[in-house]
């Protein structure tokens, strides 16, 4: 299979993806509780896991077309809308090729931006909170 | 819309600016100056299209342009100051230009301006001007 390349892993809203997106990222952290007690005293600290979370970062060229070369993508308004309102989002983070691997949730946008310097294009980035659990599977 | 030519849109700007034509006629060619035509002349090419790569592939990041303006070192309104004048011209036309040519709409931004070695043949002042154009719609 290979080294998966950066420029086809994006992030899905549902079955689009995010419109001239440049870069997006999975972070998934874990909390731990320390579990060392007076009966297991040693030099080394000791733990188990406890609350897992995920946030997903998202950028791109802001941009209001819906359609990319034949493909429905999520635009800028979108996904204002989308933060707005408040609503779920049922991510994918994926190539979506067959078989290959997919990551998936649900998940709110906590926070977006969009940024216009002069003498460039416009941009914009955010961050897709996950709530629920981070599924593995792969693409049929 | 990238199948357009739009540094044609130039040609087009310069030779409705009154300031311009009244100074170098219909002298404003594409290239390189045509062997039949003297100077004053203004010469435009594209320099290059900037693509910038995103994840649903290459977005056009807008276009380069220069011009070369032409005045004979032996002109009867003076050489170095009538090529001073005609790129005066040029650039109070197009270094902020915002408007609609041939159904596109264009974005025109002046970058640079530097005087060139002498044109050897036939002898002339020779400036030139670089600038930026982005289309919009």
């Amino acid at each position: 299979m290979g080294v998966i390349k950066g420029t086809n892993m994006r992030i899905y809203d549902g079955t689009d993806p995010l419109g001239y997106a440049t870069s997006c990222s999975l972070s998934m952290s874990a909390e731990t509780t320390e579990t060392i007690s007076k009966d297991n005293v040693s030099s080394w600290a000791e733990s188990e896991i406890d609350t897992k979370s995920a946030t997903l970062s998202f950028e791109g060229f802001a941009s209001e077309d819906v359609t990319i070369n034949a493909v429905t993508v999520k635009s800028v308004e979108d996904l204002f809308t989308k933060f707005a309102a408040g609503t779920a989002i049922s991510w994918r983070f994926t190539t979506d090729v067959s078989t290959t691997v997919v990551y998936s949730g649900s998940g709110y946008i906590t926070s977006f931006d969009i940024s216009a310097p002069v003498g460039e294009n416009a941009t914009y980035s955010g961050t897709i909170t996950v709530t629920g659990a981070v599924t593995q599977g792969s693409i049929v | 819309m990238s199948a357009k030519n739009h540094i044609a849109a130039v040609y087009q700007l310069l030779v409705g600016d009154a300031a311009t034509v009244a100074l170098v006629g219909t002298n404003i060619f594409p290239g390189q100056i045509p062997q039949k035509n003297g100077y004053p002349a203004i010469v435009y090419s594209q320099l290059s299209e900037d693509m910038i790569e995103s994840k649903d592939g290459p977005i056009s990041n807008g276009q380069r342009f220069t011009l070369e303006i032409y005045a004979a070192i032996d002109d009867a309104a003076g050489g170095y100051p009538k090529a001073q004048s005609i790129a005066n011209a040029a650039k109070n036309k197009l270094q902020w230009y915002n408007g609609t040519v041939n159904g596109s709409t264009y974005q025109i931004r002046f970058e640079d301006q530097n005087d060139a070695p002498f044109e050897e043949e036939p002898e002339a002042f020779k400036i030139i001007q670089d600038y930026s154009l982005e289309v919009l719609g």
